[in-house]
């Protein structure tokens, strides 16, 4: 009920224009990480049978989000932007260490560090714009995220811990850009095509 | 009889991203018969669940409704196989839905054959995405593409068209049939299987139309040109035609001539036109002024003159006489200065005679009227000359007598009473003559000199002299021919004919001639004349000093001695006529 309160149609047509914008480039960053993962897995997982292996736990997995379509069509668009603002805040530090550390992996990492980086400053655009969505819809910032803490594991001495954990740590930042890029287009249909309000 | 072999994990796999499906392959079941079981735990969760469904997907399946469907968790699935002689495990298998999400293909595929403004047919290919996807709410995103070929060709020409649900083709061959497809994929999962082909034959006869209707309008355009070419380049030589002819043909010639003929003619009349305006205006010109000139030089300088100056056109009038009279006044001159000698040397001699000669006069006044009715012809002649004299002499005479008698009465001295008797027989005896002689012209002279007459009495003395001494000058010689015609009828009428001779001949013997009649009538006169003679002296002395240098006078001398010559001739036969003339003849010789 805040929510519909607060619209106008100034707010109504720059939020949806912001909204639009948003939900484009988490698609884009969807489509560059599993470029990026596979790329990866062509590099250094190659003969590893990482997929035969119990994967690695995400340190986001610990949010608690909708698992199915009835429990995200379901939620309110708020919370669910609340949600993807965790989880994208959780990443900042995360991919700092993974820029810093896969341009020493063995071989030739350059293309996995650009589209690293490249990476990297989608998830500060994307950051910026739903910041500045909640804060559209009269929601106040809130800088709640989980910790990683797998530092240790990317610089290890073991290449084998080494490059599974490499390989554990994209496999969720493909995994969490996929969650946001269908969170936000639920929202963006909750908003403006659903009348709720 | 032996345990079973080692299952295997085929595939597993979500249409929609709310439900999967999982296949496995048996292994070998050992001779006996052998049970499959499928087994699977969550990610973050210690507890081991057995499928849910063996049968809905068909034989060594299991299929995962969205009840126990979760996305982005893993699934660690296991298959078991049991027999009575053991059992045996797969491989497990770790599953993220998101991963594993191919849905079917698109549906509803159309083609359509279209045409745009500008004639240009292009295919338009729509399609629907597939039924079980939820693309509206969001949960699910789905990329396209389209393929197509030619029915008999073997490669697939690929086009991406991203999140469109239509697509439109262009450049393809008319008459041709194609084949077309269409597919779709999740942003996150795998490429759908082809859909059902669909065929389209692209018009021939509409492209073939076009192609047709193109070229028949060129052809024609084409022809157009050529007709208005040719037709233009009939004109052409029909017009070559209609200009050479007249060169080398007869015609040509006809209006060469008539050309020629009209060019000189209308030249000719031009020139003559350019020529004749302007020279025979300036020929009259010329003409008009020659012919005036040549013909009537006097005529034109009279006109001319009293066109540019009246004035002057007047004065020559009187000029002209004037001429004569100037030569009349030379002889005046000469008649005067003679005059002027003889009373001085008889003065009372002439006065004597005067007195005597008084009466006869008006017996000499009846004769003249009688003889000129005798002789007509002889007066017709005189009549003109005679009625200038007496004109002049009626004016002059009265005026004269006056002026000698108050000369006379300075010089002499004498008693006022006798001058007055005398000049009033004088007076009688002028009037009589006057009347006696014309009466037209004694009344011309009336009038004239009643006009002088209060003139002179206005006046004082001095004036009167200066205003009536060049009408004296004048006077002498005409009063003298009067009054001999008066006394002598007979003498007068003769020295008249000598006068009209004389006057034919040069002027000279007029002026001797006149002094010879003069002298008698001077004998009668010389009491009247001798002071007239005295005063036209002075006079003409006068003027003589002021007017004559001495050239002038050494010419008039030599006149006077030519005249002298020619009045010695006439003389002598004038003494024979006349006693009178004798003292005249003293006086010639004491000249």
């Amino acid at each position: 009920i805040s929510t519909c309160a607060e619209r106008d149609a100034t707010i109504q047509h720059s939020l949806e224009k912001l909204l639009t914008l948003t939900t484009f480039m988490s698609h884009v960053m969807s489509i560059e990480t599993a470029k990026l993962f596979t790329e990866f897995n062509n590099q250094y997982a190659q003969g590893k049978r990482y997929n035969d292996r119990i994967p690695g736990t995400c340190h986001t997995a610990f949010f608690d989000t909708p698992v199915n379509k009835e429990q995200s069509l379901g939620s309110d668009p708020k919370t669910l932007l609340k949600l993807v603002r965790s989880l994208l805040n959780s990443w900042t530090n995360a991919l700092n260490h993974l820029v810093n550390e896969i341009s020493a992996m063995q071989g030739d990492p350059s293309f996995l560090f650009s589209k690293a980086r490249e990476i990297q400053a989608k998830f500060d655009e994307l950051t910026t714009g739903v910041k500045t969505i909640l804060s559209m819809i009269g929601e106040r910032d809130n800088d709640t995220h989980l910790a990683w803490s797998g530092l240790s594991s990317l610089q290890s001495s073991n290449e084998d811990v080494r490059c599974f954990s490499f390989y554990t740590l994209i496999r969720c930042l493909l995994r969490d850009s996929r969650k946001v890029n269908t969170y936000l287009e639920v929202i963006k249909y909750q908003i403006f095509n659903q009348n709720n309000c | 009889q032996s345990p079973p072999g080692k299952p295997e994990i085929h595939k597993c796999r979500s249409p929609d991203k709310e439900t999967f499906t999982c296949w496995w392959n048996p292994g070998t079941d050992g001779g006996l018969p052998t049970n499959y079981s499928l087994t699977y735990s969550k990610e973050g969760e210690k507890t081991t669940y057995e499928c849910p469904d063996y049968k809905t997907s068909g034989p060594n399946s299991c299929f995962f409704s969205k009840q126990y469907t979760s996305i982005w968790k893993i699934y660690i699935i296991t298959v078991n196989a049991t027999n009575q002689m053991g059992s045996s495990s797969s491989d497990p298998l770790y599953v993220d839905v998101t991963y594993i999400v191919e849905p079917e293909p698109p549906r509803n595929l159309t083609l359509e054959v279209k045409q745009l403004k500008d004639k240009k047919t292009y295919l338009w290919v729509k399609w629907s995405p597939p039924t079980i996807t939820d693309v509206k709410t969001g949960w699910f995103t789905m990329e396209y593409e389209i393929r197509l070929k030619p029915e008999e060709a073997e490669e697939w020409e690929i086009h991406f068209t991203g999140h469109q649900t239509q697509f439109k083709v262009f450049d393809l061959y008319p008459g041709q049939k194609y084949l077309v497809q269409t597919r779709c994929k999740p942003d996150h999962g795998y490429w759908s299987r082809w859909s059902q082909e669909s065929s389209v034959e692209m018009p021939n006869d509409f492209t073939l139309k076009d192609t047709t209707v193109w070229i028949i309008v060129a052809i024609l355009s084409a022809v157009i040109c050529l007709i208005m070419v040719w037709a233009v380049a009939l004109k052409g030589y029909s017009m070559m035609t209609c200009i050479f002819p007249p060169v080398p043909g007869p015609k040509i010639k006809g209006f060469d001539t008539h050309l020629l003929e009209k060019g000189k003619s209308e030249e000719l009349l031009s020139a003559l036109g350019c020529q004749d305006f302007p020279p025979t205006s300036d020929c009259e010109d010329l003409l008009v002024e020659f012919l005036e000139v040549d013909d009537n030089e006097d005529e034109r300088l009279m006109p001319s003159h009293s066109k540019e100056y009246p004035g002057q056109g007047v004065k020559p009038t009187h000029l002209d006489p004037d001429s004569d009279s100037g030569h009349g006044s030379y002889d005046s001159h000469s008649l005067l200065s003679e005059k002027c000698e003889e009373p001085q040397a008889y003065p009372p001699t002439l006065h004597i005679p005067e007195i005597t000669e008084k009466p006869e006069n008006p017996e000499a006044n009846i004769p003249p009227t009688v003889d000129p009715q005798s002789t007509n012809p002889n007066f017709h002649v005189d009549a003109p000359k005679s009625s200038t004299w007496p004109l002049l002499p009626g004016q002059h005479m009265p005026r004269s007598p006056y002026h000698s008698v108050a000369d006379v009465c300075k010089l002499a001295g004498s008693p006022v009473n006798t001058l007055d008797s005398f000049l009033d027989k004088a007076e009688e005896n002028v009037l009589k003559l006057s009347k006696a002689l014309e009466t037209g012209e004694e009344e011309v002279a009336e009038q004239k000199g009643a006009k002088s007459f209060p003139s002179d009495k206005q006046n004082t003395p001095w004036p009167l002299l200066q205003e009536k001494s060049p009408t004296v000058y004048v006077k002498p010689p005409d009063y003298v021919e009067i009054h001999k015609v008066n006394k002598d009828g007979v003498l007068s009428l003769f020295p008249k004919q000598r006068e009209n001779n004389q006057t034919e001949k040069p002027g000279v013997p007029e002026t001797s001639k006149e002094y010879a009649k003069v002298s008698g009538i001077t004998d009668n006169n010389i009491l009247v004349l001798v002071p007239d003679s005295r005063a036209q002296n002075t006079a003409l002395l006068e003027e003589s000093a002021k007017k004559a240098p001495p050239s002038f006078e050494a010419d008039q001398s030599e006149k006077d001695l030519a005249s002298f010559t020619a009045t010695s001739s006439n003389r002598r036969l004038q003494l024979g006529r006349l006693d009178y003339l004798d003292p005249t003849c003293f006086m010639h010789s004491f000249h």
